[in-house]
């Protein structure tokens, strides 16, 4: 008997705890069995988060199976519809497996490493000339591993699919819009699995929100787009407030943003010293190395801050940042202030006092508690809105704002087939949080000295003073 | 403000753009700006996607929105900032790209149709075949945007115009 086309999908089966049963074809197991591919297996999908949630260890390689079983079910519904075909379906299926192939060791903390102004203000620079290239983004790392790296590109080849098409996708550069509009999802695919996942492995119950209800009532608008039938509504508020609750409680957690900053200002500091990739020319020549990239992954900046940790004389700053990491010393909270604020109330005046007068104040600071300026670790963490554009406009722009950004709030669509904005619906909890967001300032020091931290705090504590 | 909103700030008003968000024209125009002004070499960090109305960058929609926000609470940061010698030089060249603009096209048009064919020529895949001379680049265009189907002239003249500039031989503006 001929095989259909869900057994061609179904050539292995991998167990998923989030998801169960996860089907792919011959050629996507391929792909997974590659050398480019398993290099996910040690990318932890949290980062430091483990440091603090022991069994937050789960790899971007699941992360990436689970929000590639997502895709495909939305693709599934594409192909039903008859939007797409079956050669677009074995293409995007392609494009979501891979779409995250590309990601940094420790993944943003060192992808984003050139976008901090303050940090080379106040801790100088020793490099001369022209600016070095800023590290490219995982999406431009992804499209060169796929076309670039031999394992990868010869079994596309080899079944017909030219490397650059899924390149393109990937990056949201293909001349079809649909293709990136489905990659490049306005419902946040990624998030149904991170939410679950993450919750499932550091034991906070916050983001289990019904992810098999979710899915089942995805549906299409006329533009491609996804949207959720209305009767999944009380399931996506649920989502939506989940992200916010495990901002809270994990991915901005005290302890873990602590030792994510203390990575930060280490790398960069590493970097300034000679120990780490200089520029994205240099991130792009390992990409395309054979077997160097297979070592880009965090047990290659675990091992470079444990060298660091030895090789630094004693009392060097940097010295003391990598055995901080290397030996799970948490950076001390010596000024924090947070505020959920209204989109149409101005700043907290806390809030803009602290940040102001950290940025003016900070070096006197250090002086004054003899502590070193690279030992204060000032980032901040993201704001958190409940809908991306929210908490920045009022609900009647949000909804024209333009049809790519308006296309990234959740649509609900009802049975007549009325297409409307979750946080446009007056009876939603979404309506009313989507004008808020949650903003926080925070800083810390690195240093065992309970006499200096206590002079950093008072200093902290006049700077709040009005 | 973070780094990227205050470098776009600078930009914005180097280029004589205001930070005027309220209507959809208002805000392709940035778009279109900033993607035709990474052009002259000035890599701003902005990665572009093909979507319906062109070049699209999200990451600068949240910028241009957080950026109006700061300034609508007060924030000045950007003031104490200036361009560096080369990212000031290649800015000055931005505005040549978009020039010669011919009477009867509305200017977000204009913008829109030079920010799409040097993206469909250039960055976009279109098979692996693609020739993307203008024939192909325009099947491309009218494929994603038919709104521009009667108005194949006025993509010409946007053609040439990338041409006299040198954004066809090359994909970025030549070192002046």
């Amino acid at each position: 008997m001929a095989k259909s086309k869900l057994d061609e999908y179904r050539f292995k089966v991998i167990t998923d705890p989030v998801h169960g049963d996860i089907g792919l074809s011959q050629l996507e197991v391929d792909l997974i069995d590659t050398q480019s591919f398993q290099r996910l297996r040690r990318l932890k999908q949290l980062g430091l988060a483990t440091l603090v949630y022991p069994s937050a260890s789960h790899s971007r390689f699941s992360h990436s199976l689970g929000v590639f079983h997502i895709m495909s079910r939305a693709i599934d519904l594409m192909v039903r519809r008859g939007k797409f075909t079956e050669g677009e379906r074995r293409l995007l299926r392609i494009a979501a497996l891979l779409h995250d192939i590309g990601h940094y060791p420790y993944s943003h903390l060192v992808e984003t490493l050139d976008r901090d102004p303050y940090r080379k203000a106040l801790l100088g620079s020793k490099r001369r000339g022209k600016p070095a290239r800023a590290y490219p983004d995982h999406e431009k790392l992804s499209a060169i591993i796929v076309v670039k790296r031999k394992d990868i590109s010869h079994i596309l080849n080899d079944a017909g699919i030219d490397p650059a098409d899924i390149a393109s996708i990937i990056r949201g550069q293909h001349s079809q819009p649909r293709y990136n509009q489905l990659i490049h999802s306005t419902l946040d695919l990624d998030r149904m699995d991170y939410l679950v996942r993450d919750a499932m492995a550091t034991g906070v119950p916050f983001g289990r929100i019904d992810l098999h209800y979710l899915l089942s009532n995805l549906d299409l608008d006329d533009d491609d787009n996804l949207v959720l039938h209305a009767k999944a509504e009380t399931a996506v508020e649920h989502f939506i407030v989940a992200r916010y609750f495990m901002s809270k409680a994990v991915y901005l957690h005290k302890t873990v943003f602590a030792f994510e900053t203390l990575m930060r200002q280490t790398l960069f500091m590493l970097r300034e010293n000679g120990k780490l990739w200089k520029s994205g020319t240099d991130i792009e020549k390992l990409v395309k190395h054979r077997t160097a990239f297979l070592g880009f992954h965090d047990g290659k900046i675990d091992s470079i801050v444990e060298e660091q940790a030895e090789a630094q004389p004693g009392p060097s700053a940097l010295g003391r940042l990598c055995r901080a990491l290397r030996d799970r010393k948490p950076p001390k909270l010596v000024g924090e202030v947070s505020s959920l604020t209204q989109k149409d109330g101005s700043r907290s005046e806390e809030l803009t006092r602290f940040v102001t007068r950290r940025r003016d104040q900070l070096k006197a600071a250090a002086k004054e508690c003899n502590i070193p300026i690279q030992c204060w670790l000032w980032e901040d963490p993201k704001d958190v809105a409940f809908e991306k554009f929210g908490p920045l406009m009022s609900m009647s722009e949000a909804a024209s704002v333009s049809p790519q950004a308006s296309a990234e709030l959740v649509h609900l669509v009802d049975k007549k087939g009325k297409k409307a904005p979750l946080m446009e619906k007056p009876s939603s909890i979404v309506h009313h949080l989507s004008r808020l967001k949650l903003q926080m300032a925070r800083l810390y020091v690195v240093e065992e000295d309970k006499g200096k931290i206590a002079k950093a705090e008072r200093a902290v504590k006049a700077w709040l003073k009005p | 403000m973070n780094a990227s909103q205050i470098v776009l700030k600078l930009v914005l008003d180097a280029i004589a753009q205001d930070l005027m968000l309220d209507t959809f024209e208002q805000r392709l125009m940035i778009q279109k700006k900033v993607y035709l002004t990474q052009l002259t070499g000035l890599d701003l960090a902005y990665r572009f996607g093909w979507y319906l109305h062109g070049p699209y960058s999200t990451e600068l929609t949240r910028d241009a929105f957080r950026l109006k926000e700061e300034m609508d609470l007060g924030e000045r940061d950007y003031e104490k900032e200036k361009l560096g010698p080369f990212a000031y030089k290649r800015v000055q060249q931005a505005s040549k790209i978009w020039a010669n603009k011919p009477d009867g096209i509305d200017e977000d048009d204009w913008l829109e149709l030079l920010a799409s064919l040097h993206y469909l020529k250039h960055i976009a895949y279109m098979g692996k075949d693609a020739s993307r001379e203008f024939d192909d680049v325009w099947k491309a265009l009218i494929d994603s945007k038919p709104r521009f189907t009667g108005r194949r002239s006025d993509a010409q003249t946007a053609w040439q115009q990338l041409d006299k500039v040198g954004l066809l031989k090359s994909k970025v503006l030549p070192a002046a």
